[in-house]
């Protein structure tokens, strides 16, 4: 089921051509970061520690050095020594120190696959060659990975500079909690305690991996004149560029970052590792330098998504009103402070209207890679919690879980749980259109069961930046700062289109450089479409302008005389009232008229709204095998004004199968030597398309009033109903509540055998 | 200069303000909303154009310079990471 296209007054906006990119893509001459080479580059190799916890006593490079064809070696010493700055990371505040060490261990290794040296040869064979050479000294450390030893309040402290931020006054933490979140609104113990109906539960989650394709790789060169050239793919290039000065201590105008095609993201690729590291061995070597991580790199030393443990109670009245929530977890975010822990406090209960609630986040450090955002970055665990709890109350009321959900739901105007209005938000919708799908009445067939969850995020908008020119011709020039990765050129193109009124085939859009365009965010958050889409379509009105006092010119008349209609200027008044010029005939004459007609415009939008999604999915469990299919999958989903609707869809598809990865197959697991023993597609089995159905998608279009195509963010939603859906359809098929994900079949024969 | 209710979300509240999460005071933008409150809780000011989200009458506002007018409440929230893509 899918939106019928075109839909409302778009011409444009709503149709699904071909992308720009496409054909670049799938005949493999798109340059990605791993294809990117420079003349008389060298290649990098980088030496990892061994190790899950250790102090470097000491490096000797002297036979690295001395191999044939090597050229630099750096070390954590190499690196500037730098003060604990914040510095925006996507959306949030990063240190400048954490990511630093995170990039080159300076006295600590704090996890299996630690970077602590680098070596640029001529040969990628040399590089690695000569780092096998470097002898490093290590004092074992204690270690702990997983995250009950991390919280525990004897646990070794893995960092001596650990305290525990927002602990009320007199209160203590514990030895490896960052921080402490709590979010309490009206009276949730009164609340709990009158409830007639009350169900509780315990949450496990593993740290899961992004699962890009694309390992991370980078080419810097440094300059004569001290400036330095990066070509890397990632979520964004500005970002790249300051963190990347943050780390050294460059000015930030010193640094040009150039965007290569990134072959998948998902929130890993909105932060730096080799970048530096290539920066300081071309500095030392005097030529480009490259890094491309194999896959055992990528899973070693590049982010997870948070691990969690969950205690949850919900408790309603008689007519199913969810009166009070009660909720305490901890995030793990591996050996650095991270962010997910304020996500996940904020996406537990905010897509139902729930009057009292405890809600207490733990950040906790483990030796473990530094955490990345992933997809909705820490709310797909805290939903898995609660959705499966809101089931299991359906359940023990004998309530359909959907009816439960509906009155519950947030509606529009409702205030989120910051205290900000949630606006024209369609969570009601989304909940009506899954229950009349066909899929939510069909029958199951024999060992299925089925499951339904739903689940927010809150989207976001930011800073960012387009460009829009005309040729000659009249063809119209996009330029933007965002990465395409989910298909932004085409919906850029389109958006374009639709505000000159001329087909979708005579704009082009281009990916600038940080030396081309102004700052524009990250390519994440759901926040590129919306926010980048108004820079387009402020700057395609810039050039409206410029067109509408160009056309005045050659009429000779007032530009309030001038409207802009479908791709051409109309007069209105005058001797020359009623005649036309095209788009193209002003562009031809803009030679004549003043120049070259361009605009730049740069915007800040935060007028998004969350999304909002539902899913269904049947399961069937091989009773002998303990194996869980997946039989039949559902997802709805508040998109907003679908652009492409194409990618909205594959966007729901895509996030939904990364939930469904996370729910039956991935994690990490580490020997009891604190060393990763998965880290490769073959022992970390990501979902592969022969695995799943056809994921069905119903994109409930409800506009939102903030964008003037109604574009809601649409790629993170998908990826947070997909663990309690998933969860609670193996539950009802094993008859045993399922709650330590990933649900990998011997979990399953064990429940089935009465474990 | 409005006289507003400025609310403190976690973890500002503990971490800048001793756990004080309601102040009352007068501001013309949001400027003056961060310098004010720099001054009760040190630091603040720093680290609130890439930590904090202001929503003034409940709607997020992203540009500190546009007058508060006879605006009633300012809250002060965490920023939310993203990842998509």
């Amino acid at each position: 089921m899918n939106a019928p296209e075109p839909k409302g007054s778009f011409k444009q906006v709503g149709t699904r051509p071909i992308r720009p990119d496409g054909v670049e893509k799938v005949t493999g001459k798109a340059i990605f970061g791993t294809d990117y080479k420079a003349a008389n580059m060298l290649h990098g190799a980088i030496v990892r520690c061994p190790h899950p916890h250790a102090r470097i006593k000491s490096i000797d490079t002297s036979k690295a050095e001395a191999v044939p064809g090597v050229k630099a070696v750096v070390t954590g010493a190499d690196f500037p020594a730098i003060d604990d700055v914040m510095v925006r990371t996507g959306e949030v505040a990063s240190s400048t120190l954490d990511l630093a060490i995170n990039i080159m261990a300076k006295d600590t290794a704090y996890y299996d696959g630690h970077a602590v040296a680098a070596i640029a040869a001529l040969t990628r064979q040399a590089a690695i060659e000569a780092a096998r050479l470097i002898e490093v000294d290590y004092e074992v450390l204690p270690h702990v990975i997983d995250i009950n030893d991390a919280f525990a309040a004897d646990a070794p402290k893995i960092k001596e500079s650990i305290e525990t931020a927002g602990l009320a006054e007199g209160e203590e933490g514990r030895p490896n909690a960052s921080l402490k979140f709590p979010s309490v609104k009206g009276d949730p113990d009164a609340a709990m305690a009158g409830a007639a109906h009350k169900v509780s539960g315990h949450y496990s989650l593993k740290p899961v991996h992004q699962g890009y394709i694309e390992p991370h790789a980078a080419v810097a060169t440094w300059k004569a004149d001290g400036k330095l050239d990066i070509w890397c793919s990632s979520q964004g290039a500005f970002d790249v560029r300051g963190l990347t000065a943050g780390v050294l201590h460059l000015d930030i105008g010193s640094i040009r970052v150039m965007p290569l095609e990134i072959g998948g993201g998902f929130g890993g690729k909105t932060t730096i590792y080799l970048e530096p590291v290539a920066a300081l061995l071309s500095k030392k070597s005097g030529r480009p330098v490259r890094f491309v991580m194999t896959r055992e790199e990528v899973f070693r030393a590049t982010g997870p998504a948070a691990g969690g443990e969950i205690d949850i109670t919900l408790g309603a009245d008689a007519d199913g009103n969810i009166v009070a929530a009660d909720i305490e977890f901890q995030y793990s975010s591996g050996a650095f402070a991270g962010a997910d822990t304020w996500a996940g406090v904020m996406h537990s209960v905010n897509h139902y209207a729930i009057e009292n609630f405890k809600v207490v986040g733990w950040n906790v450090l483990c030796n473990m890679p530094k955490h990345a955002a992933y997809r909705a970055p820490g709310a797909p665990q805290i939903n898995f919690a609660v959705e499966s709890a809101v089931n299991d109350l359906a359940d023990k009321m004998g309530m359909d879980p959907i009816d439960l959900r509906l009155k519950n739901a947030v509606k529009p105007g409702a205030t989120g749980p910051m205290g900000n209005q949630l606006g024209e938000i369609g969570l009601v919708e989304c909940l009506e259109a899954a229950k009349a799908h066909p899929h939510y009445s069909a029958p199951l067939g024999p060992n299925q069961a089925r499951g339904v969850a739903c689940g927010s995020w809150m989207n976001y908008g930011g800073p960012s930046t387009a460009a829009v020119s005309l040729a000659d011709d009249g063809s119209v020039l996009v330029t933007e700062g965002n990465p395409d990765i989910g298909g932004s050129r085409a919906s850029m193109a389109l958006m374009a289109a639709e505000t000159f009124g001329i087909p979708y085939e005579k704009v082009s859009v281009t990916i600038a450089d940080t030396s081309s365009i102004g700052y524009s965010m990250v390519t994440g958050g759901s926040r590129t479409t919306y926010a980048t889409g108004i820079a387009v379509i402020e700057a395609s009105k810039g050039v409206i302008e410029i067109l509408r006092d160009r056309a005045a010119k050659m009429w000779e008349c007032d530009v309030s005389e001038v409207e802009w209609g479908e791709g051409e200027a109309i007069c209105t008044g005058g001797e020359n009232k009623g005649k036309t010029f095209p788009l193209t005939e002003i562009a031809a004459k803009a030679g004549a008229t003043g120049g070259p007609i361009a605009f730049e415009n740069g915007v800040n939008p935060l007028q998004h709204l969350p999304g909002y999604g539902v899913h269904i999915c049947d399961v069937e469990v091989d009773k002998e095998t303990g194996n869980v299919s997946i039989a039949r999958y559902t997802a709805v989903q508040d998109v907003g004004k679908a652009i492409h609707p194409s990618y909205v869809e594959g966007q729901m598809q895509g996030g939904a199968v990364q939930g469904i990865g996370w729910a039956l197959n991935e994690a990490y697991i580490y020997n009891k030597d604190g060393r990763l023993d998965n880290a490769g597609f073959l022992d970390y089995r990501i979902p592969v398309a022969s695995d799943m159905p056809m994921i069905d998608t119903v994109m409930v279009e409800k506009a939102n009033p903030g964008h003037p195509y109604g574009v809601k963010g649409v790629g993170e939603v998908p990826i947070v109903p997909p663990l309690a859906a998933v969860g609670t359809a193996v539950s009802r098929a094993v008859g045993k509540p399922m709650r330590s994900l990933p649900i990998t079949p011997d979990k399953v024969q064990a429940s089935l055998n009465g474990g | 200069m409005a006289d507003l209710r400025v609310v403190v979300m976690p973890p500002f509240d503990r971490e800048f303000f001793g756990g004080t999460d309601r102040f009352d005071l007068s501001a013309k933008t949001l400027f003056g909303v961060v310098n004010k409150l720099d001054e009760i809780g040190r630091g603040f000011a720093d680290l609130a154009d890439v930590r904090a989200a202001f929503a003034v009458d409940g709607a997020v506002q992203p540009d500190w310079s546009v007058p508060l007018g006879d605006a009633k409440e300012v809250i002060v929230m965490q920023k939310v990471a993203g990842g998509a893509d």
